[in-house]
């Protein structure tokens, strides 16, 4: 176990890997700090650059960009008021303010040291946790599979925000978009129209990219503007915000391991991680009158947390399969493209691997807080990018990543099919990701059903672990609706914390 | 036509999508029919469902919604603060959360001009679609690109075309030189028997560098 953490190490600093992770932690860089362009989007296109690479490359490559883009994020929350990212909107709340107030330096320096911190300690998490449910995956089959990929689709009610109906209806399509293509079982073939490019099924990266880039260039173009209609000025006063970080380490610490917690149950996503941290950063202060006016320690929860869950995040993605955020989802499509499949194998094959992810979160994240740090009056220029000149690059990798999927003109038309539902989907509210979940997950379901019943027929049914396992996604799937129903008893609005986007 | 409406049509395609699933795995053998049966049964119940409560919705008289990809919300705005009974922590929270929303700019977009650009980026869309298989990728992207900016986003000539030799280089120097991915001459020039159209043009000005230099 020792030797794989320490082969993990040395896997990102070899060569190609460290540039592929510089490259990534650019990228994430430039999503980050641009708001219309969020992790989840930036992810689906760049899944198309991964196919060529091994997979500690291409892990370097999409972690150290997803490591980066909350960090990022906060920059323009606090600078400019508009979140880079809909995980950094909590920073919004005191972190502009302070802007105004001329402490947009120390909020800045706060932001980025509590992430720094919060992203150590998720990866501490993680690292921690591959030992602990080591065992316990390692002695599942394939009924607990087929029961966990099921514990999986139930987190759609959780990935809907507000419309949980239409969220597991969706859920229900992406499974259905999941079976076309020859059946494994049979060799029939299941909505094909006959057409042979579609006996391989339909490809993830052509439907992801229609689902969430094509809505996100429409939406670009629509509000056609920069984000810097204000100039945000010279900024100093980095250090004690670096300072505040440690004179309020409580806050901190605890942020961070409410941001880790939250990451690591599926569904509740990084809006979540930030908001619980923020409200908590609220309830442990003695003196609450500064919070919203820029207050330093409204800066600190919601950016430690924000870092901490994609550590949390991983844990359940990696040994399980079940993705508990779009971010997940995607990067379990990466999974997919390279050949692995989450569980066991993660945990015994390719313990390296899952070890080189702890240290690519601690070293992407320690490269980009660095790098903040030196350039943080170059890097606010970046945001006086108009979206007229995004708007090409953007059309021009949605259609190379569905392109070279199969090298296929074909999946450019499906991923303009499925960018018009997109459009559709967002324009009357009906939440998206769970249709990724669904596409994702029901290849694993399937599989993992015919090789149970083959093996047990339906006794596999009454196995311990898959009874636990399904009372688990009942209790998840009731959850909604208890707490809706409890919510409207006591007269609070639900939605409060969970975005789609997340 | 309404939102609601729109709505409402949405879910009864969707509940016919889901008749012709089901419908469709009649005839296949039990093993490949019981998995789409088993979601497609469940979820078409739910769809129908869901096709009452729009319907239910679209008759309800209710004020009208500003109209836009994002409907009335702004993207940027954090969320509602809740409402209800609170304590002092619940309610310095909310607080905060009202301070800020105060202070969000207003991004929104009237809905008819929402609605005028996304017909035009739809159609920019599909310009690059067919761009891209008529011409091939190198080509056929650098020339959307030029004709985007200069004439969809009224840009320079100058700005335009740095931009389009920026695209064309970006595919030459990542997929043809370093990744050795090299594309199709698009649609017209394999109907004519052609190489790509650009090959013409760069390749007695690159071939000697690639071959010097890369040695291909």
């Amino acid at each position: 176990m020792i030797e794989a953490f320490i082969s993990g190490l040395v896997q990102v600093f070899t060569w190609p890997t460290f540039p592929l992770m510089l490259i990534g932690i650019a990228v994430g860089f430039a999503v980050g700090i641009l708001p219309g362009i969020g992790g989840p989007v930036a992810l689906a296109l760049m899944l198309p650059f991964v196919f060529s690479m091994t997979p500690v490359e291409a892990f370097a490559f999409l972690l150290g960009m997803l490591s980066v883009t909350a960090t990022t994020g906060d920059i323009t929350s606090i600078l400019f008021g508009v979140p880079g990212e809909s995980i950094s909107a909590a920073v919004v709340l005191d972190g502009h303010p302070m802007a105004k107030n001329g402490e947009a330096g120390r909020a800045l320096g706060a932001a980025l040291m509590s992430s720094l911190v919060g992203a150590l300690i998720g990866a501490f998490v993680l690292a921690l946790a591959i030992p602990i449910v080591r065992p316990l995956v390692l002695s599942f089959g394939s009924p607990e599979f087929f029961a966990l990929a099921l514990l999986g689709i139930t987190f759609v009610a959780a990935l809907s925000g507000t419309n949980k109906l239409k969220g597991i209806i969706m859920g229900g399509v992406g499974l259905i978009f999941a079976m076309v293509g020859l059946d494994p079982q049979s060799g029939i073939q299941r909505y094909t129209f006959g057409q042979l490019t579609l006996w391989d099924g339909l490809g993830l990266v052509p439907v992801t990219v229609g689902i969430f880039a094509i809505p996100e260039i429409v939406d670009l173009w629509i509000k056609q503007s920069s984000i810097a209609e204000k100039q945000a000025g010279k900024i100093g006063g980095v250090w004690q915000g670096v300072k505040d970080t440690f004179i309020y380490w409580g806050i901190t610490l605890r942020c961070s391991i409410l941001g880790t917690f939250v990451g690591i149950i599926p569904g509740l996503g990084g809006s979540a991680a930030q908001w619980v941290a923020y409200a908590h950063a609220v309830q442990s202060a003695p003196d609450k009158k500064r919070f919203g006016h820029g207050d330093v320690r409204g800066v600190l929860g919601p950016g430690a947390a924000n870092n901490s869950k994609e550590g949390g995040n991983l844990i359940p993605t990696i040994a399980f399969g079940v993705p508990g955020s779009v971010s997940m989802a995607i990067l379990l499509g990466a999974f997919l493209i390279q050949g692995l499949v989450p569980g066991p194998s993660m945990l015994t094959t390719h313990l390296n691997l899952t070890f080189s992810f702890v240290w690519l979160i601690v070293v992407s994240n320690i490269i980009t807080v660095t790098l903040c740090f030196l350039f943080l009056n170059q890097l606010v220029k970046i945001t006086r990018v108009r979206s007229a000149l995004l708007i090409p690059g953007l059309i021009l990798l949605v259609y190379l990543g569905s392109y070279a999927d199969h090298n296929s003109i074909f999946d450019m038309g499906i991923t303009l099919v499925f960018g018009a539902i997109g459009l559709i989907m967002l324009y009357l509210d009906w939440p998206r990701p769970p249709l990724i979940l669904g596409l994702v997950l029901g290849t694993l379901i399937e599989k993992n059903l015919f090789v149970a019943y083959g093996r047990y027929e339906f006794s596999f049914f009454g196995r311990p672990l898959v009874i636990a396992i399904f009372l688990v996604a009942l209790a998840v799937l009731l959850l909604p609706v208890l707490q809706e129903m409890f919510a409207k008893r006591l007269g609070f609005k639900e939605g409060v914390l969970v975005s789609e986007e997340d | 036509m309404s939102r609601k409406r729109i709505d409402l049509l949405f879910s009864c395609l969707l509940v016919l999508f889901l008749v012709w699933v089901v419908w469709e795995a009649r005839d296949w053998p039990f093993r490949a029919r019981l998995f789409p049966w088993a979601i497609g049964i469940p979820v078409l119940a739910l769809a129908v469902m869901q096709v009452g409560l729009a319907v239910r919705e679209s008759m309800r008289r209710a004020p009208a919604l500003a109209a836009g990809p994002r409907g009335a919300a702004a993207t940027s705005a954090p969320a509602e603060p809740a409402a209800g009974p609170r304590d002092s922590d619940a309610a310095a929270v909310a607080a905060a959360l009202d301070a800020a929303i105060e202070e969000q700019p207003h991004t929104e977009v009237a809905a008819d001009v929402a609605r005028q650009r996304a017909l035009m980026i739809s159609a920019w869309l599909l310009a690059f679609f067919f761009g891209i298989w008529l011409l091939g990728f190198k080509l056929g992207s650098t020339v959307m690109t030029i004709a985007f900016l200069r004439f969809g986003s009224h840009e320079s000539w100058k700005l335009s075309l740095i931009f389009g030799v920026a695209t064309y280089l970006f595919f030459l120097l990542v997929f043809d030189l370093a990744l050795n991915v090299p594309f199709g001459p698009g649609l017209i020039a394999e109907t004519l028997g052609l190489q790509s159209f650009d090959s013409y043009l760069v390749d007695p000005i690159l071939g000697p560098i690639m071959r010097d230099v890369f040695g291909r």
